[in-house]
């Protein structure tokens, strides 16, 4: 099931990668890099080659741990992810963290007061998440969380824990009961973790809400309140179970909002992650850094679809993996 | 002659004159719709009307756009004469926010309508022959939806090089995909009834099934659809453009204006990035507000 798909995904890099670009070894190579280099990198990727020929090339340096050479940061593309990639997904955990659970509730709370204000406010506030330019909230909560009100840091993770065991910095601090650094850590995630929560919180409260209504409809719900359990039971434990399946969908697709949010949720934090990698690369015109990210994050995002489905099964026993 | 012409015309189309009044007493009744299609109304006159409404004007320059720099008015708080205050060469920020709604919904309608005409064709044809080529072109598909939509759109512009025209591309190409699998499920169901079968029993073309009965009759989630992702697509390209990829710096790009005034954010210099990024805000919420409400007023189940 991985497989293809992955497959599929090398597939689109490698077309945007070697037949997109006019002259791949010099994007490749970099703008500035003199000809002897770029020659180099045409002999090294096999670039005069037929286009078979090259993805041939293209995979097995995938596989290997060739992804390229990052000229801004002078080292493989895959070092770099290496370094990167545990604040991206600090990061992107912490917006689910917060996502999931106030999306769901803010649903909930919609669906039971149906077109009553409740439900009037959470969505308009979710129609604003879905349409908020996500650079421009973390700008507006920088203006008045830090330049005007001084409570929440604007830049950076925090103070690097005593031992590094995950690179997740608020787990190493717990784990090396550094209490310093995880105060320190939380108060700098706070700020870019509801930036990048917002959007997939508002798509999280939508599908909420509708799958809510349809359940809310059904008759078992009905001789559940027939029967005389409290409102709190039917709701959370009847309803929302089965509402939950649509819901859990969403989420693994809103997860690609997320990565793309990442991007530019660290650029804005200075949050030292493979979104802010992405964005010195662009500016720097590392296009091996680039198609790095894009391959990563594109693996990342099936990895995350694969989990989505494993939790159905988990959801809905009428579901069985495999069958 | 005339009369009987329109006459001609009111009883022909008087089934659809009537679904039209129906559908627009739906959206007077709904007022997150209403307030959706003010503002959208709204938006359209400033981006027409918006050589009348600015207060300074670009000048083009071998096709460039540039707008005069004033140095003695640099980094102006808003006031009376620059209500949307200006930028560190003294632009005033208003006129490029008006201006920039021009190139916004250039970029959405353009790009959505490209998209539109691919998914048309291709889910059409696809969904109604089956067969080989539908496989492999829903597993062509399958593998766009592997990726996050903006960074797929990132690494394209990186390729294609930096550019407004490029962004434009890229989000066609992410775009596409999406369209052609809602066209093709739409294709499928509407395959099924049994005026198609009819108009196939009395010997009509297959092109013109698919171009008379089939595509007529999957249009409206598709509308639904164009109409968010208008909002969806100006959100990315503004994106793309904040991260350097898309128009160029100083010009009335709402994207690039949000980027360059970042760094003064922090020192207080507010107004340089605040009104670009709420022109982006609005501008999609119109679209995200009125798509909602369609969605639910074209809906058959929900309309009567």
């Amino acid at each position: 099931m991985l497989i293809p798909v992955v497959i599929g995904v090398t597939l689109i890099t490698f077309t945007i990668a070697y037949v997109i670009p006019a002259d791949p070894a010099r994007a490749w190579a970099g703008q500035k890099a003199p000809p002897e280099v770029v020659e180099q990198i045409r002999e090294k990727y096999h670039l005069n080659d037929p286009l078979y020929v090259q993805y041939y090339y293209y995979i097995s340096g995938l596989v290997r741990g060739d992804w390229g050479y990052s000229h801004s940061e002078h080292r493989p593309v895959l070092d770099c992810l290496m370094d990167y990639f545990p604040a991206t997904f600090e990061l992107t955990i912490w917006a689910m963290a917060i996502a999931i659970p106030v999306g769901i509730y803010l649903g909930v709370v919609s669906a039971v007061k149906r077109n009553k204000i409740p439900d009037h406010l959470s969505r308009i506030f979710a129609l604003s998440g879905v349409s908020m330019p996500i650079f421009w909230l973390g700008l507006l909560l920088i203006l008045i969380f830090y330049t005007y009100l001084g409570w929440f840091p604007a830049s950076g993770r925090g103070i690097t824990p005593s031992h590094t065991y995950t690179g997740l910095y608020i787990l190493d601090s717990i784990l090396s009961l550094d209490f310093q650094s995880l105060a320190s850590d939380i108060w700098h995630i706070i700020l870019p973790a509801v930036t990048l929560s917002y959007a997939t919180l508002a798509v999280m409260t939508r599908m909420t809400r509708s799958s809510m209504l349809e359940v809310l409809r059904l008759d078992y719900i009905k001789t559940a309140r027939a029967k005389g359990l409290p409102d709190k039971i039917v709701i959370y434990r009847h309803a929302l179970r089965n509402a939950l399946i649509p819901t859990l969908t969403v989420a693994g697709l809103a997860f690609a909002g997320l990565l793309g949010g990442a991007v530019l949720t660290e650029t804005i934090f200075s949050w030292p992650g493979m979104g802010r990698y992405a964005y010195h690369a662009i500016s720097t015109l590392d296009f091996p850094a680039i198609m790095g990210v894009t391959f990563l994050m594109a693996v990342i995002f099936v990895i995350a679809n694969l989990i989505v489905d494993i939790m159905y099964a988990y959801l809905d026993p009428r579901i069985k993996l495999g069958e | 002659m005339e009369e009987t012409a329109s006459q001609n015309f009111g009883s022909k189309y008087e089934s659809q004159i009537k679904e039209f009044k129906y559908t627009l007493h739906l959206i007077r009744k709904s007022p997150l719709t209403l307030a959706g299609l003010i503002l959208l109304i709204f938006i359209f006159l400033v981006a027409i009307f918006a050589p009348y409404l600015a207060i300074e004007h670009p000048i083009y320059i071998g096709g460039q756009q540039t707008w005069l720099s004033d140095f003695n008015q640099t980094f102006q708080p808003p006031s009376w004469k620059h209500p949307f205050g200006t930028d560190d060469m003294g632009h005033d920020i208003y006129s490029m926010v008006i201006y920039g709604t021009r190139e916004a919904l250039y970029v959405g309608f353009i790009v959505v309508l490209v998209a539109m005409l691919i998914g048309v064709l291709l889910g059409a044809y696809s969904g109604y022959i089956g067969g080989w080529f539908d496989e492999v072109l829903m597993r062509i598909c399958d593998m766009f939806f592997a990726f996050p939509g903006l960074i797929l759109a990132m690494a394209i512009t990186a390729a294609l090089g930096p550019g407004l025209l490029h962004v434009m591309y890229a989000l066609m190409i992410v775009w596409w995909p999406a369209y052609t699998r809602i066209v093709r499920g739409q294709v499928l169901s509407v395959k099924q009834n049994q005026y198609i079968e009819a108009a196939r029993a009395v010997g009509v073309s297959r092109f013109k099934i698919i171009w008379k009965h089939v595509i007529p009759n999957s249009l409206p989630p598709i509308l639904v659809q164009a109409t968010m992702d208008l909002g969806n697509v100006i959100l990315t390209a503004a994106g793309l453009a904040f991260l350097g990829l898309g128009a160029a710096a100083y010009t009335a790009d709402w994207g690039i204006m949000v980027s360059q005034g970042r760094s003064w954010m922090i020192a207080g210099k507010w107004w340089w990035s605040t009104f670009p990024g709420l022109a982006i805000f609005v501008t999609v919420l119109a679209f995200n507000l009125f798509g909602d409400g369609l969605r639910d007023i074209l809906d058959p189940r929900l309309r009567r």
